[in-house]
């Protein structure tokens, strides 16, 4: 997670929790309004994005929304690459990043336990 | 690409690399020929509207034999759904394609050995992720924008080029990486992080996928009018959102 990174080049402590948890404030600016572009997309509602768009635009200006969306875009489809190649964190934010992971809950995501967790069974529908 | 009917400032960039990748998408690759690569697109976009896909999102596990059904259309009528059927990609594939497309915080790497076992070569592989992943986020930024995703070019005839790269390790992955010095740079992150590494035992898997990556998003410092800690967080909740460890 990066942010942790480029909050401390832009002097900022943001709380990374809240990107996991998906409420709360981190400290970004516009977050909210981030946080809703993010997880429209994400949920392929269109139609609500079009109203977010409209929301959006005079707040980040034309250009900072299509930047938005751009990195919305290839963050969609950069995670499926990790996701089926199984790669390891990069060594050097093992280490670095071990306690933040914690905190955030991303280790449960950690792809050694997905077999297991997602093992074939019959009883599979809720 | 259909930039052209927006009124948002697409930058050129990203229009450039879009339509540079549908032409090679559009091209025999290292392993699969234009047709193919085309069909793997199309399957992307038919797995949106696919019933088994939306009853294995909604199951407790998606590797229940009780899901092991064909991959059809919601509606019989979806014409994207049939014109890829015609292309006969390998089963194999094709639920290859649609487990990436819809579902893929739950990838595992039994399944991934599963899909080894049908007969598909990692390099096979890591071509169909390299063509799907680039088309999804073509696609992607054109829905976000509120426009219909890019008519596909016609295949250009051509044989694959099937030249293996031995210049690779295993590095802990599902798939063998590229060697790469693993030290930190100024970002924190290696010069060539593991991302970038996943793809590389077919190189020109990398390259189509990440020179259009690459006007989305760098690490390195990028023309952007939101700040790098706004991009962070977007980056970080999408991640989060897939479920994605990495």
């Amino acid at each position: 997670m990066l942010l942790r990174e480029s909050g401390k080049k832009s002097g900022n402590d943001y709380a990374l929790d809240v990107i996991t948890a998906g409420t709360g404030n981190s400290g970004v600016a516009h977050e909210d309004l981030l946080r809703q572009l993010a997880e429209t997309a994400v949920a392929g509602d269109w139609q609500k994005l079009t109203s977010l768009r409209d929301v959006a635009e005079p707040i980040l200006g034309a250009q900072g929304l299509v930047d938005v969306l751009a990195i919305i875009a290839g963050f969609y489809s950069i995670t499926r690459i990790a996701d089926s190649t199984g790669i390891p964190l990069d060594e050097p934010t093992r280490e670095t990043t071990r306690e933040m992971r914690s905190t955030t809950h991303i280790d449960d995501f950690r792809y050694d336990l997905k077999s297991e967790k997602y093992r074939k069974r019959d009883e599979s529908t809720d | 690409m259909n930039y052209q009917n927006t009124r948002y400032p697409v930058r050129e960039r990203i229009r450039t690399t879009h339509s540079e990748a549908w032409d090679r998408i559009s091209r025999a690759g290292t392993w699969w020929s234009g047709t193919d690569r085309i069909a793997m697109v199309k399957e992307a976009r038919a797995a949106l509207n696919c019933d088994l896909c939306r009853r294995r999102k909604a199951a407790l596990s998606p590797y229940s034999d009780a899901l092991a059904s064909a991959h059809t259309p919601i509606s019989p009528d979806n014409p994207a759904a049939s014109e890829s059927r015609a292309a006969e990609l390998p089963e194999s594939v094709i639920d290859m394609i649609h487990r990436i497309s819809t579902d893929p915080g739950r990838l595992t790497r039994a399944w991934f050995e599963s899909v080894m076992a049908s007969g598909i070569s990692m390099p096979e592989y890591i071509e169909v992720l390299s063509v799907v992943t680039t088309s999804i986020m073509i696609d992607t930024l054109h829905r976000t924008l509120g426009l219909e995703p890019a008519s596909l070019p016609a295949a250009v005839a051509g044989e694959p080029t099937r030249k293996e790269n031995d210049d690779v390790i295993d590095g802990g992955a599902w798939v063998p990486l590229m060697p790469a010095d693993l030290g930190a740079t100024e970002t924190g992150m290696p010069s060539v992080p593991n991302i970038v590494r996943a793809m590389s035992l077919v190189p020109d898997a990398v390259k189509l996928y990440f020179d259009v990556e690459r006007a989305h998003y760098t690490v390195a410092p990028i023309a952007m009018a939101i700040s790098r800690d706004q991009m962070e967080f977007v980056a970080a909740r999408v991640s989060a959102l897939n479920q994605c460890f990495y």
